[in-house]
């Protein structure tokens, strides 16, 4: 080993061990001192490069990056409870495909894995089976090109008729043109990513649900609501 | 009116199951003409059924826009001028005056139903316009060209569209009927009937010359073809008789000049519609951003596959189409089934006018409405043919089951088209159409009125050398005064200097520079609605799609904190 290839490694360590004990200090504790873990997931193949040229920048747009979204820390034991779970939807007749493709596993977003609901303001409804701690979301409406889908709003609630005990956890409705409310979250660019939305109560702790809803109104492409996969990380409530 | 045997165009002697001819006595051709009549109504019904829901539904597209503002500053002010570089013929604009007197209402509160139900019931009449041809075509053929005309897709679309174009078809075939008549009877009145359907598609669209044209061709070919299958020349009872084109051509003289010239009150009306044609020869010729090519509309009619997933397709009424032509041509005149003279006339009228409009560049799926009616009647005659041609009663049977499954799933593709997918892009009959984002800046607007102190007198400036329609119906609750319209972003620059600063500027994105340099006051930027949305295109393209409009929306921020301020509140209480 020469001495400019020693000199390498060396530095090369030092520079590891540097970022290691930096992502270690960042890592997210919760209030109960649970030891938090990365939690995996799997990202589909990209559908399309660089920044889609038909969508304008704004300040209701959240700036388009390329690189990859940092890890999502989670206490160990949080899994996607979405996953294979009953869908219900404001449009039980979709135009393409089906409502279980929401919870299907496949988030590839090509034709034949994503469902089409009809126009205007229109939700999907995911039931946990039982009530859940929810720590994330990561929805993907549609990833084949470059989208912008309108008044997002995701909400969880025990209550399958969303009538009582209904929390809101992102709103990106700037004009409250859905009617439920406006929203401070920013609108974004759907890409194979899809959009993590960390949940977190004024205390940050995770909320508690059995149901999880999301609505969307058309997109910046068409007047329709498209869902690839939706995913909800948490665990059974104790 | 019965013709009598030899005369004119009329069927001599024919005898057929399902056409509705003399011969069987009159108690059961009473009984048969009965049945007829209550089948037409029955199908005139479903045809109304069909068109009439959730009139208001769709977003409205610009060109509706544009003609309803035309049609209710008709009804606020009684005034009418023909424009002979744009909007084409009156008659649309006069014939919606009933609707609007019976709503009571003005343009600010009208809803975009009060419009839409005039090429509704044009739409619907062309049902019991069928019954003209009843001696003719026969009950089989009248009954199934009924049941096509009531859920064809393109038929049914357009008569839900605030156009002339359902108007021209519904005169065209009026037309038709009037002078089949009046050549088989020789009698005035029909003659003067045709007068006023050709004077009434003079005056409702230039592209009337193209449906005349295909007409005349039809009667041309289909007398000679007469002339080649049978040996005969068609025998038209009025040719040589005066009274009837003396109706014929004061009637079509009287409604043109009565529309152009507005009652008689802009008499240079009437020569701008003739000066309209060198505009529309120029416009159509050169197609523009409408040029497209031959088979634009053969494959929006016939075979049009937008995504995976979908397939539109209008086959079975041109499958019955060629059948009943095909009949026709090689049967002979005498023979039993609908007569094969108006059947050549309808083919050949039909053939040219589809030709004419595909030899044009200038397309807009609209145009295809003439032709596509035309098969429609063809269709009936092909009806007839696959119903009582056929050989065995058990293929007829199962001829009947298919018709029966192909027309259901024609009146399917209509409920997707006009119900589902009714601004969407892969509507083969969609086109430059706004999306339903839109309705939501609309509806924007308005609750901002709200929160404003002056309400629907806010000022809004619209910046925007893109085509900003159907914006002005959307607006049209506003003020007119305060509501402005500039092209040139440095014009509206310059302008803006001396006026207030609105409460709300829409504008193009190119115009962002200049509106960002004009500003005086704090506004809340950002809001960005899709005018138009993107045409269809490959998955995994990025690039800029073609159509997309997007408007980009500021609210004075005094303004918008009231907005915000009310929202909040309304949330609380809920």
């Amino acid at each position: 080993m020469t001495m400019r290839t020693a000199k390498a490694v060396w530095a090369a360590t030092v520079l590891g061990l540097v970022v290691w004990g930096a992502q270690a200090a960042e890592q997210p504790g919760t209030s109960s001192g649970e030891k938090l873990v990365v939690v995996d997931i799997k990202l589909p193949r990209p559908l399309f490069q660089g920044t889609p040229k038909n969508i304008k920048p704004a300040p209701t747009l959240e700036k388009y990056h390329e690189k990859p979204r940092p890890p999502f820390y989670a206490p160990e034991g949080v899994t996607n409870l979405a996953l294979g779970k009953k869908v219900t939807s404001s449009d039980m007749a979709p135009i393409v495909g089906e409502l279980t493709m929401v919870t299907d596993g496949d988030k590839e977003g090509s034709d034949g894995s994503f469902v089409e609901l009809g126009p205007d303001k229109q939700w999907v409804q995911i039931d946990l089976e039982k009530p859940a701690d929810i720590y994330a979301l990561v929805v993907w409406h549609y990833h084949a090109e470059g989208r912008v889908y309108h008044d997002v709003i995701v909400q969880i609630s025990d209550d399958p008729d969303f009538i009582e005990n209904v929390k809101t956890v992102y709103n990106n409705d700037f004009d409250n043109s859905s009617g439920l409310g406006l929203g401070k979250n920013l609108e974004y660019i759907d890409d194979y990513r899809g959009k993590l939305i960390e949940v977190k109560d004024a205390q940050g702790r995770p909320v508690r649900g059995r149901y999880v809803r999301l609505y969307s109104k058309g997109n910046t492409s068409n007047d329709m609501n498209h869902y690839v996969e939706v995913e909800v990380y948490g665990r059974p409530a104790q | 009116m019965r013709p009598s045997a030899g005369e004119g165009w009329g069927v001599a002697g024919a005898r057929a199951p399902g056409v509705g001819l003399p011969g069987h006595g009159p108690r059961r051709d009473s009984a048969a003409t009965v049945c007829l009549a209550a089948s037409v109504l029955a199908v005139t019904a479903a045809a109304l059924a069909v068109r009439l829901p959730r009139l208001g539904d769709r977003p409205m597209h610009g060109d509706e826009a544009n003609q309803a503002i035309k049609a209710a500053t008709l009804w606020e002010t009684g005034v009418y001028r023909y424009d002979p570089q744009d909007n084409h013929g009156p008659t649309l604009y006069w014939l919606t005056l009933p609707s609007l007197w019976i709503s009571g209402h003005t343009l600010a509160d009208s809803r975009e139903e009060h419009y839409r139900i005039v090429p509704v019931i044009f739409g619907v009449g062309l049902v019991p316009l069928l019954w003209g041809f009843r001696r003719s075509l026969g009950s089989v053929a009248v009954v199934g060209a009924g049941v096509l005309t009531a859920v064809s897709p393109a038929l049914v679309f357009y008569a839900r569209y605030y156009i002339q174009e359902t108007l021209l078809v519904f005169f065209t075939f009026g037309a038709m009927v009037c002078a089949w008549r009046a050549a088989k009877s020789a009698a005035w009145p029909w003659a003067a009937a045709f007068g006023l359907c050709v004077g009434l598609m003079y005056a409702t669209k230039e592209t009337w010359v193209l449906s005349g044209a295909a007409a005349a061709a039809g009667t041309v070919l289909a007398a000679l073809w007469t002339r080649i299958r049978d040996g005969v020349w068609p025998r038209m009872a009025w040719v040589r008789q005066p009274r009837p084109w003396l109706a014929a051509v004061l009637a079509a003289a009287a409604v043109a000049v009565l529309f152009y010239s507005s009652l008689g009150t802009h008499w240079s009306g009437v020569l701008d519609s003739l000066r309209a044609y060198l505009n529309y020869w120029g416009r159509g010729t050169a197609g523009g951003e409408h040029a497209h090519p031959w088979y634009f509309y053969f494959e929006r009619l016939l075979w049009f596959r937008p995504a995976r997933g979908f397939l539109w397709s209008e086959g079975l009424i041109a499958g019955l189409a060629v059948i009943g032509l095909m009949e026709a041509l090689v049967g002979r005149v005498g023979r039993c089934g609908p007569d094969p003279r108006l059947v050549r006339f309808l083919g050949f009228y039909t053939v040219t006018l589809a030709g004419l409009y595909a030899a044009i560049p200038y397309k807009t799926p609209w145009c295809m409405l003439g032709f596509a009616h035309g098969l429609v009647v063809l269709a009936g005659a092909g009806t007839w043919v696959v119903l009582c041609r056929l050989p065995g009663r058990a293929l007829r049977l199962a001829a009947a089951a298919v018709l029966v499954a192909g027309s259901g799933h024609l009146a399917w593709q209509c409920y997707r088209l006009n119900y589902v997918l009714s601004s969407d892009p892969r509507n083969p009959y969609v086109y430059a159409h706004p999306s339903r984002n839109v309705l939501d800046l609309a509806r924007l607007l308005d609750r901002l009125a709200q929160a404003a102190p002056e309400n629907h007198a806010m000022v809004i400036h619209v910046v925007s050398a893109e085509n900003y329609w159907p914006l002005p119906w959307y607006l049209r609750r506003f003020d007119r005064n305060r509501v402005g319209y500039w092209s040139d972003p440095a014009v509206w620059a310059r302008d803006m200097a001396a006026k207030p600063d609105p409460a709300v500027i829409i504008f193009t994105p190119e115009a962002e520079g200049a509106v960002d340099a004009g500003l005086r006051v704090p506004y809340s930027k950002g809001k960005t609605y899709n005018l138009r949305p993107t045409d269809v295109q490959p998955a995994g393209s990025n690039g800029p799609p073609r159509g997309t409009l997007i408007l980009s929306v500021y609210v004075r921020e005094d303004l918008w904190q009231r907005f915000v301020a009310q929202s909040g509140a309304k949330l609380q209480g809920e």
